[in-house]
């Protein structure tokens, strides 16, 4: 019994101690959560609360969604450890805010990241570049910038994990949804009259299908520019109309959704486009190689033994009729 | 006159043929997504698509409807399989296709007015009507509403092995098609068999 209770211990205590060094690893030091603190005790909750000295009260008022952070999703995003001054101007640190203070410059992506050696690999550049050519670009839409779809508060890089694709794809799509799914957010851009997307995407077979499954990206972005996931979007008639472009052996998913994925192999169970056969399924695309040549083959063994029996009932009546 | 049976009522020719039409439809448009190239399909892909879809709708609602007469009908006797010496039925019709019709045996199994199709007839039919379309039209509906699919199932993509069965399916049916034909001439006079499913009399 008491050598149980020793095994048993034994086993807990390691378990223990499994599950605390990997709690360990996963730990990350908040350098500037106290003074974030400062900030987020009113941007971080739908109400606030401050003292009026006018009125000598003690004042509740609903925090704007514009300048609203959700707290836990910024000290998971991928700049957890900022400081929101290091952004954002330090004359805010006063109260209330002086009003002129939201004409502030605020940086974009390759503000920071243009030029950087340590970040080169995720062609902050090409992003750019192909950002100006889309039809988000400044010159079309002065307002539009990096954070009208990224949220730098809560942009994670996960826009290639490719583990969990379908959530993936859902952030994805809801980047584009923020304006074109709401007439509100795109009026923050444009005054040119809002299509419905049920509407402007009737063409396609089983929409929610289509909408759950591939991003807006993979027929209206640019598959040919260098940034890593395509920036430049094109203008409605210049995009992906075409359902063999995807529905094809040659599927263009290939080089957009799966660019990420492991190397393809064609080989895996014979199918096409394996790699798609994880998360989905294309018609056209998730062609099984080894099924179309045994059914192939069947078939025509089938004809044969059809026509071999044919031929013997002929020639077997012919002898008959000889008799 | 004696020679002649009525074995085949109007509703049952009528569903027969659209059932071939329709059928014929989605084997052609089925074979043009499977296995054309799409770069040169035999059939345009959104032509193919559209076609595969309505013509299934349509075959289901054809066979809802031969479901509910065949079994308000006297003519769902046809399908009843017994079990007992069902073996050795089946042993002896397919002996007589394998070597007595080439002896010039006369059937084992004459088409009576209680008995129309023969055990080996019967099997594959039983097998067609209650399991293969059952199985490629639930398929087929699945895949026209894949929201409704089990995304995955023991670890593999659900649409997939939707979408396989169904294809193997329609792989098996229209093997049974050619064998069907191919059965349906070997009667004593040219096309009588043909004759009959358009007149409704079948001729000994």
């Amino acid at each position: 019994m008491i050598k149980l209770s020793h095994k048993y211990s034994l086993v807990f205590l390691l378990s223990f101690a499994v599950l605390f060094s990997s709690a360990q690893e996963e730990v990350r030091e908040y350098t500037n959560a106290g003074e974030n603190h400062h900030c987020l005790k009113c941007h971080g909750q739908s109400f606030y609360t401050f003292y009026n000295d006018w009125t000598e009260l003690d004042v509740r008022k609903i925090m704007p969604q514009e300048y609203y952070v959700d707290t836990v999703m910024f000290y998971s995003a991928s700049h957890w450890d900022f400081k929101c001054t290091d952004c954002h101007t330090e004359d805010y640190q006063t109260f209330p805010h002086d009003g002129e203070l939201r004409m502030e410059f605020l940086n974009t992506c390759v503000d920071c990241h243009g030029g950087d050696e340590d970040w080169e690999h995720f062609k902050f550049e090409d992003i750019e570049e192909d950002f100006n050519a889309s039809v988000h670009s400044p010159e079309t839409l002065p307002n539009f910038s990096c954070w009208s779809c990224h949220d730098p508060h809560s942009y994670k890089l996960d826009y290639r994990n490719t583990e969990d694709l379908i959530s993936t794809i859902s952030k994805n799509n809801d980047a584009c949804m923020k304006c074109h799914n709401q007439e509100s957010h795109m009026r923050l851009h444009t005054d040119e009259p809002f299509k419905d997307l049920a509407t402007s995407h009737e063409f396609l077979p089983n929409q929610r299908a289509h909408y759950n499954k591939v991003r807006c990206i993979e027929c209206h972005g640019d598959l040919d520019g260098e940034a890593l996931v395509a920036h430049k979007i094109l203008p409605a008639e210049e995009s992906v109309k075409n359902c063999k472009e995807c529905h094809s052996k040659n599927s263009l998913l290939m080089a957009s959704l799966y660019k990420f994925q492991s190397q393809e192999n064609r080989k895996k169970f014979g199918f096409y486009n394996a790699s798609i056969l994880n998360e989905s399924y294309v018609i056209g695309a998730s062609k099984n190689y080894i099924l179309n040549v045994f059914t192939i083959v069947v078939f025509a063994l089938s004809i044969l033994a059809i026509l071999t029996h044919a031929i013997i009932l002929r020639i077997s009546k012919k002898k008959n009729h000889g008799k | 006159m004696a020679n002649r049976l009525y074995l085949y009522p109007i509703w049952l020719r009528i569903w027969h043929m659209i059932n071939a039409l329709l059928f014929l439809a989605l084997i052609v448009t089925g074979l043009s997504m499977q296995y054309s190239p799409v770069e040169n399909p035999l059939i345009e892909f959104q032509t193919a698509i559209a076609v595969h879809n309505i013509a299934g709708i349509l075959i289901i609602a054809a066979y809802i409807i031969f479901m509910v007469t065949n079994f308000s009908s006297s003519n769902k006797k046809y399908y009843v399989m017994k079990k007992k010496g069902l073996m050795d039925r089946l042993m002896k019709q397919s002996r007589y296709y394998a070597y007595g019709m080439f002896k010039g045996e006369s059937t084992p199994f004459p088409v009576t007015e209680d008995e129309k199709f023969n055990p080996l007839q019967k099997l594959s039919y039983v097998g067609v009507i209650y399991i293969l379309l059952p199985i490629l039209m639930i398929t087929g509906l699945a895949l026209l509403y894949p929201e409704f699919i089990v995304h995955k199932v023991f670890g593999l993509n659900g649409t997939m092995l939707t979408a396989l069965l169904h294809m193997f399916m329609g792989f098996l049916l229209t093997l049974f098609l050619l064998i069907h034909l191919y059965f349906a001439s070997l009667s004593k006079k040219k096309f009588a068999n043909f004759k009959s499913m358009i007149t409704g009399w079948h001729e000994h």
